[in-house]
């Protein structure tokens, strides 16, 4: 067997052979998860959340909560799908935390004209706009559209991981690229006009 | 013929990868029909495939320390009082070891610039028997000493390694055909992990050994000097 080494390799057990080790008490299961998981979960958290420092804070917490609940994990559905189930959690507590002092941050695009929360900055306009438009969706719309986009995950997947029907996914990815689209080319005819 | 609405859902789920072939077949010729749906599929495919420029930063590269650090303070340990076992041994252990491997990543100098010149392994046994009906304690406590004991190690400049070795049964090869044995052979007590430290004699080592939480909650620690004229540095 081969565990994290001194080059950062990566334990070569699967993740349900994983999860069963930290089960049983080995904690350095739970670096070797955090080593082969903790960039993908992090991605994720940054696309919802639009900040670095609050992703990474997020992923400490979202595996803490592996650690926590691990015995909630029977393995009927995929290891990344768990876990992304508990990031999705936890990205919806830090949200419901910090609503109240910035409510209207999710409430779509009327938002636009202000500064979000959005800590990149890219060199073409266009993307940072098409990024503030983004981050303008509302939670629900923004978080399929980027576990469909950038995690590749079906409908189904996606509703796996939302707790939602393959349909209601759906539709959500539907209206979300929709409603950017229309944004990116409102945009565009704007400076076409100018 | 398909109609346009039908078409404006397929052509964002043929994006997605979500479209069946015979849908495909039909999206298809709509298009070559539709100029409207043909410069819808076009915008939609622009902002998917812009979508896909938006960078994300890189993760902070300490992020298996700070984890392990938030281990050390407990926050994920059940704040009831438990049983000691040899799980909650090993899992003490783990911590311990995760971050001496961490620390001893960033922090530790190398072994050549190390405190003291000779190298001991410290093999650490497990309890000689469990200590379910013997103690109680929290196992929070139990955690920080162990974590604390290898900080200060590493600190020190004195944690060269570190492994927990896997929860399983001993399997021993013996003879000259190499039989396999075990687990019922006789092996106890058994080895649950190991650290390599630098100290300037044994005498040192010892009192190093002596000061790990291990010794308190029933393990035992076998140290060896490490020869440093064979494969030493």
């Amino acid at each position: 067997m081969r565990v994290v080494d001194s080059r950062g390799q990566i334990d070569s057990n699967s993740d349900i052979e994983l999860m069963s080790r930290l089960r049983s008490g080995d904690l350095q299961a739970l670096g070797s998860l955090f080593l082969r998981h903790h960039a993908r979960v992090y991605e994720l958290c940054f696309r919802l959340c639009g900040d670095s420092q609050t992703a990474d804070d997020l992923v400490q917490e979202i595996f803490l909560r592996v650690l926590r609940y691990r015995n909630n994990f029977a393995g009927k559905a995929a290891f990344p799908t768990w876990l992304n189930r508990i990031a999705r959690n936890v990205c919806l507590d830090h949200f419901a935390q910090t609503k109240r002092r910035r409510s209207a941050q999710y409430q779509a695009l009327e938002s636009l004209s202000e500064e979000t929360e959005s800590s990149i900055d890219f060199p073409d306009e266009r993307l940072t706009f098409l990024n503030k438009a983004l981050m303008a969706l509302p939670l629900e719309k923004r978080e399929v559209l980027v576990l469909s986009r950038y995690h590749s995950l079906s409908y189904a997947e996606i509703g796996k991981v939302c707790n939602c029907s393959e349909s209601a996914v759906k539709v959500r990815v539907h209206r979300a690229l929709r409603q950017l689209r229309d944004l990116y080319f409102e945009l565009d005819r704007e400076n076409d006009e100018v | 013929m398909m109609k346009c609405e039908l078409a404006s859902e397929l052509i964002i789920d043929r994006l997605t990868g979500n479209l069946s072939g015979s849908e495909e077949k039909e999206l298809s010729a709509h298009l070559d029909s539709c100029d409207s749906c043909r410069e819808a599929a076009k915008q939609l495919r622009t902002t998917w495939l812009d979508l896909g420029r938006l960078s994300v930063p890189s993760p902070r590269s300490d992020g298996l320390k700070r984890l392990s650090g938030r281990l050390s303070v407990g926050r994920i340990a059940s704040p009831r009082r438990v049983v000691i076992s040899r799980v909650a041994i090993a899992a003490s252990l783990g911590v311990a070891i995760l971050i001496g491997y961490v620390t001893g990543r960033t922090a530790s100098p190398p072994a050549s610039e190390s405190v003291a010149g000779s190298e001991f392994m410290f093999l650490l046994r497990e309890p000689a028997q469990p200590l379910e009906e013997l103690v109680t304690a929290d196992i929070t406590e139990i955690v920080r000493e162990y974590q604390d004991w290898a900080t200060d190690l590493a600190r020190a400049g004195q944690l060269i390694g570190a492994r927990k070795l896997a929860d399983e049964p001993d399997l021993w090869l013996v003879g000259t055909s190499g039989n396999r044995s075990g687990p019922n052979l006789n092996t106890w007590p058994r080895i649950s992990g190991y650290f390599v430290v630098a100290a300037a004699d044994l005498n040192a080592a010892i009192t190093i050994a002596r000061n790990s939480p291990h010794l308190k909650y029933g393990g035992a620690i076998e140290v060896r000097s490490i020869d440093m004229v064979a494969g030493g540095n």
